[in-house]
């Protein structure tokens, strides 16, 4: 039951605004640190540290949405809902990334978010430079143990940021079939997949 | 030194990520905290908002049925519910100057870009704590004063009517220094 609380502002008015100054209710959870007292930043570190080892298989559950994002935009085409599906998969893992250790993925998804967010003028020739993006992002997640996976992770990343700074450099209604859109894909493909 | 008790405090995260609930709750355990609430969208965190009546709102600005930044012009309604001088800190993926100023202009108290650290949540919420800013009434705008501090340099006109400073305050930080 939300409690009941009779605090009153302090209210001064003015000529087109008003300044209210509230009492501060927070003021109870502060005191002074006593001796020799432990950093609450540094617990919070450590139990972040302790769930880290989970961090891998949530990248890989949030990898599996974005291809199931992806595989949406081919099936429907853009529509709002498919753009907001695969924004909001890619929007996460540039969110959450590079908190859950992978933040050459995050770039990549950056790209991909700028991609869909600043192209209203999207043409299904685009759907290749998508799927370039979303492979990626699979790529760096899967192949994140082999040797000098981080190095050829962020020369990817790299290619596809200025891929998609190209191409969202160049006017609406003229991004019919770009070359970079019909290019062989800069990530190889899976075992087993296309 | 000061610090925060955070069992003293009643938090609701509002985030659709299952995964970013996760790290946001284990952080402000981590911190102390005991009392954190959580929803899954914008429609579920104001009925939250509503039951719990939280110390602080941490919400997530991409979201699905209305995102972060309407919840946060709902709870700012005047009359609206039992608190709309809630803090609210927006945690988001969007780093953009334009998205900063939309969130600012709102009402929202604090800003988080995403990818979140520990210290960088902590300072967020000890800022709201020890500093809290007036809050300001227009025709236009209702939330938190703005203006974070004095522009010494700034020459242009002043836009708020009948008064020309910053409104004094008196951060709890100095009282606890005193």
């Amino acid at each position: 039951m939300a409690e009941i609380r009779n605090d009153t502002p302090g209210i001064t008015k003015y000529s087109d605004h008003e300044v209210i100054v509230t009492p501060n209710r927070l003021k109870k959870a502060v005191r002074r640190a006593g001796a020799d007292e432990r950093d609450p930043i540094v617990d919070a570190e450590a139990a972040l540290v302790e769930l880290s080892a989970q961090f891998a298989i949530w990248m890989e559950d949030e990898c599996a949405e974005l291809d199931k994002a992806r595989h949406l935009l081919h099936a429907e085409g853009f529509t709002e809902a498919t753009r907001q599906r695969l924004f909001r998969a890619a929007h996460d893992i540039k969110g959450h990334g590079a908190t859950f250790g992978f933040p050459i993925a995050a770039e990549v998804a950056d790209s991909l978010c700028r991609l869909i967010e600043d192209g209203a003028h999207l043409s299904p020739a685009l759907f290749g430079v998508i799927d370039q993006c979303v492979d990626a992002v699979r790529a760096i997640i899967r192949e994140r143990d082999l040797a000098n996976a981080e190095r050829t992770a962020a020369e990817l990343a790299e290619s596809l940021r200025t891929l998609v700074d190209d191409l969202l450099a160049v006017p609406a209604g003229e991004q019919g079939s770009p070359e970079a859109a019909t290019a062989p894909p800069l990530v190889p493909a899976a075992k087993g997949e296309r | 030194m000061i610090r925060i008790d955070f069992n003293r405090l009643r938090f609701l995260i509002i985030e659709d990520n299952v995964h970013m609930r996760r790290i946001l709750r284990t952080l402000l355990y981590g911190f102390g905290s005991r009392e954190v609430y959580e929803a899954e969208d914008g429609a579920a965190g104001l009925e939250a908002f509503v039951h719990y009546s939280p110390d602080i709102v941490i919400t997530d600005w991409a979201m699905p049925i209305f995102d972060g930044l309407e919840l946060t012009q709902m709870i700012r309604q005047p009359g609206a519910n039992a608190n709309p001088y809630v803090p609210i800190i927006m945690l988001t993926g969007h780093s953009e100057k334009k998205r900063v100023i939309a969130a600012r202009d709102a009402g929202v108290t604090e800003f988080l870009a995403k990818p979140i650290s520990a210290k960088a949540l902590y300072q967020r919420i000890l800022n709201i704590v020890v500093n809290p800013r007036p809050f300001i009434k227009s025709k236009s705008y209702f939330g938190p004063d703005r203006r974070r501090n004095v522009a010494v340099n700034y020459t242009g006109p002043e836009r708020r009517k009948g008064e020309a400073d910053v409104i004094a305050q008196n951060p709890l930080l100095d009282k606890v220094k005193a």
